[in-house]
């Protein structure tokens, strides 16, 4: 059994809410290879499970999330998904907002690039718009605030630091992260299978490519 | 094959399936914001339930058939006339080629449904021929219609015999709504209970899409303002932004958030927020889950013969 875990239940949802970040991913595949799911949704700290209640009743469901719960033992939850290495530009053309990140977490400017790929970085779960990445490390990291005037445009690949989370925008359009670099790949395609290139408890790595290989990937139309 | 879009008005848009166990992706079910008068639009024309068809937000438009087919015109009510001539809705219609159909302002609720026996010849993205606006991928150009697009038809469509739906299954709209909620994670949170949001008269605001509508009322009291770990929201669900006024969460709205998540307005009624234009009033009445999931299963059975199989999103 998970410890601390606890269950909250709506009408055609339940969220298994306080879990550590470490198990979310492998609790998510578990519960795939349950019967009901229609929808199971990784959240920073938790995971929600949905269902039709024309197929399902309540105390179905909870018995089957309970069931989750009680045969999960952390080291028996293995993540499936292979790692994968992102190529990031952190060119000053890109990274915005580089300095004001490198003030709060107390290192230069130029250490920062360093700083970022050194981490050891998992995908916690996708949000907010279609692909988009909200990344997790072991790392202290101080919270770092949301910018006072959010841009009105963001590339698409546009990598920020928020909280104490790494995103990455798939689409261009609006942002409030502050933004320290860009990576060549497309995080997101209607068309392609799988749609979305990373998946939650996934570990990538970060490797620093200079502003003429960004822009000489096919991504970038050069 | 094709419909010519003469006035799309303020947002027309090709709407049918949700997406399905998608939300893990961060892909929002979407589908057509009140999946029951799609449902019914469709049965008129021989369809089924969650086939593609046109939704229409508050009118008017106008459209012209290059080819004769079976059109039905469901959901808000509002004036339909063909070639100038007033025609009925809820029933089918047999259109000749040429023919032209306007859609006028709708007198409540929010959206109409126009369905056709020739499919909407759109690629299908992610298993659904829905638009998805807010991403821009899905129905024709992953976008609300302009005035002058010529959206590509079938040819083979069926002919369907002259229904229609009969007058007890034909959904009332008005400019006040009555929706079931039940508390959400963080319901605790309210510094009144439910009846903070129970006890009062909700007004749907302008900022409203099929993202989410934000409502105007009095300020709500948490007894904490402070943000949770982002964790999945659905539609129906009501947010609680540092600004006290309640956010409720559309079909194509966010799959995740980080604002305490106070209420959610229950499955059998969430067809409804569909029809919540600006400045319509709502009313929240509590339920537990368990009633909430025997209204759901009661709300199918009114419906199970003239919409065998029917789900509600």
């Amino acid at each position: 059994m998970i410890p601390s875990a606890s269950i909250f239940c709506a009408d055609d949802w339940l969220m298994i809410q306080s879990l550590a970040p470490a198990t979310i991913a492998g609790l998510a595949e578990a519960a795939a290879r349950q019967e009901g799911w229609d929808e199971i949704v990784p959240g920073l700290d938790s995971l929600s499970l949905a269902w039709d209640p024309a197929r399902l009743d309540l105390d179905t469901a909870r018995a089957s999330a309970t069931a989750l719960l009680t045969g999960a033992t952390i080291a028996a939850l293995p993540v499936t998904t292979a790692p994968i290495t992102l190529h990031i530009c952190y060119d000053s053309s890109w990274a915005h907002d580089a300095d004001i990140v490198a003030e709060l977490l107390g290192i230069p400017t130029d250490a920062l690039p360093r700083w970022h790929m050194a981490q050891e970085w998992r995908v916690a779960m996708l949000g907010f718009q279609p692909g988009f990445a909200y990344l997790v490390c072991d790392a202290r990291i101080p919270e770092i605030p949301r910018l006072a005037d959010p841009r009105s445009h963001v590339e698409a690949g546009s990598v920020g630091l928020l909280g104490q989370q790494c995103g990455l925008y798939p689409h261009a359009g609006p942002g409030g992260w502050p933004i320290i670099g860009r990576i060549a790949e497309t995080l997101f395609d209607p068309l392609a299978a799988p749609p979305a290139l990373l998946a939650a408890g996934q570990r990538v790595r970060f490797e620093r490519i200079d502003s003429t290989t960004l822009a000489s990937m096919p991504e970038h139309g050069a | 094959m094709s419909l010519a879009v003469i006035k799309a008005g303020l947002q027309t848009s090709i709407q049918g399936a949700p997406f399905r166990g998608l939300r893990k992706l961060a892909v929002p079910g979407g589908g057509g914001a009140d999946s029951l008068s799609l449902a019914l639009a469709n049965r008129l024309v021989g369809r089924p339930h969650d086939a593609a068809a046109l939704e229409i937000t508050l009118g008017p438009a106008e459209f012209r058939l290059d080819r004769a087919m079976a059109v039905a015109v469901t959901g808000a009510p509002c004036q339909v006339a063909v070639n100038g001539e007033d025609v009925e809705q809820n029933e089918t219609l047999h259109l000749g080629a040429g023919d032209t159909i306007s859609i006028g302002r709708v007198w409540a609720g929010c959206r109409v449904y126009m369905a056709m026996s020739a499919s909407l010849a759109v690629a299908p993205v992610l298993g659904s021929q829905s638009t998805l606006i807010g991403a821009g991928f899905g129905g024709f150009e992953g976008r609300a219609f302009a005035d002058g697009d010529i959206i590509p038809t079938e040819a083979t469509g069926q002919t369907a015999p002259k229904l229609f739906t009969p007058p007890e299954l034909q959904p009332f709209f008005g400019h006040g709504f009555v929706l079931r909620f039940v508390a959400a994670p963080e319901s605790d949170r309210l510094a009144l209970g439910l009846s903070a949001l129970a006890r009062k008269r909700w007004r749907v605001s302008s900022r409203s899409s099929r993202m989410g509508l934000k409502l105007q009322g009095d300020a709500i009291d948490l007894n904490s303002a402070a943000p949770i770990r982002s964790g999945a929201v659905f539609p129906g669900i009501i947010q609680c932004p540092p600004d006290g006024l309640p956010y409720l969460i559309g079909c194509d709205g966010q799959t995740t958030g980080g604002y305490p998540r106070i209420g959610q307005v229950i499955r059998a009624d969430r067809h409804l927020i569909g029809q919540l234009a600006p400045n319509a009033t709502m009313l929240l009445v509590p339920v537990q889950p368990d009633q909430a999931q025997q209204i759901y299963i009661e709300k199918l059975k009114l419906w199970a013969e003239w919409l065998p199989g029917l789900t509600l999103n």
